[in-house]
């Protein structure tokens, strides 16, 4: 048994989709109509046939009240590995990434919290040493 | 009923003019104390925890953090065990003490340190009172 997929749940797919592919930098893998929905995937380009994020619809009624009380407690719903989270923060604030933490030195990791733009916040982070 | 700040009010309280008229069972002298101080009481009791302090140490590093960034800043770099619950509770008596003031900007909601209540305290010990009338010593 592998762990082949990571999830995220989000407002909208279709901007979910433009956020986690044009900013973030992930790849569409699949995307297959669901009803009124999409089984749609994205990975990293530096891991094609790695873990696929599956950006899932929110519609369920528990998620909207679970996800609001996440974000305001500024709890990141996952967390992506980077190479310089310094380098990272200051290239997606240049194409207006809101975030919740600047990049903060805590010891054996670094890391940052931003606001995905479907109703998640999402951390980065990068190993010291 | 104690209040933590009486003894340290009782000993410039009783010099002032008058005084004496007032009600002097030990129990009267304790609530009229206590009305006064009792702000200042919230803010002893609040320093008075280490990991009320060190949080107040890491927004003075860097102002307005969510929840999330107070506990990962205590538990990564001060290896604190205390849970989110715990923190979210110390964070509270920090607000009661005026110390700290949560702020909510749109979805998120924003921790900031309030130094003002430290002022009276600092103030109260940093004056001579030789040089204040009001104060000299009968």
């Amino acid at each position: 048994m592998r762990i082949n997929l990571a999830s995220v749940l989000v407002d909208d797919q279709e901007k979910a989709l433009r956020f986690y592919s044009d900013v973030l930098g992930f790849v569409k893998k699949h995307d297959i109509p669901v009803g009124e929905d999409r089984w749609l995937t994205v990975v990293s380009p530096q891991d094609p046939d790695g873990t696929e994020l599956v950006l899932e619809p929110s519609s369920h009624p528990a998620v909207k009240p679970f996800k609001e009380a996440l974000v305001a407690d500024g709890i990141p719903y996952t967390s992506f590995a980077v190479d310089d989270v310094k380098a990272e923060y200051e290239r997606l604030r240049g194409v207006g990434v809101r975030f919740t933490q600047e990049p903060v030195d805590m010891g054996p990791v670094t890391t940052a919290v931003l606001d995905d733009t479907c109703g998640n916040l999402v951390q980065i982070a990068h190993q010291v040493g | 009923m104690a209040c933590p700040s009486a003894a340290i009010l009782d000993s410039w309280v009783s010099v002032l003019p008058g005084w004496r008229s007032f009600p002097s069972t030990y129990l009267d002298r304790q609530a009229l104390t206590c009305v006064t101080c009792s702000r200042v009481g919230d803010v002893f009791k609040a320093l008075a925890d280490p990991t009320r302090r060190i949080i107040l140490d890491e927004l003075t590093d860097r102002n307005g953090q969510t929840l999330f960034e107070i506990c990962s800043r205590l538990t990564t770099k001060h290896h604190l065990g205390s849970s989110r619950q715990a923190i979210s509770q110390h964070l509270d008596v920090l607000e009661t003490a005026g110390l700290v003031e949560t702020r909510r900007e749109g979805r998120y909601k924003f921790h900031y340190i309030n130094t003002r209540p430290l002022e009276p305290i600092i103030e109260r010990w940093l004056k001579k009172p030789e040089k204040d009338g009001l104060y000299r010593r009968p």
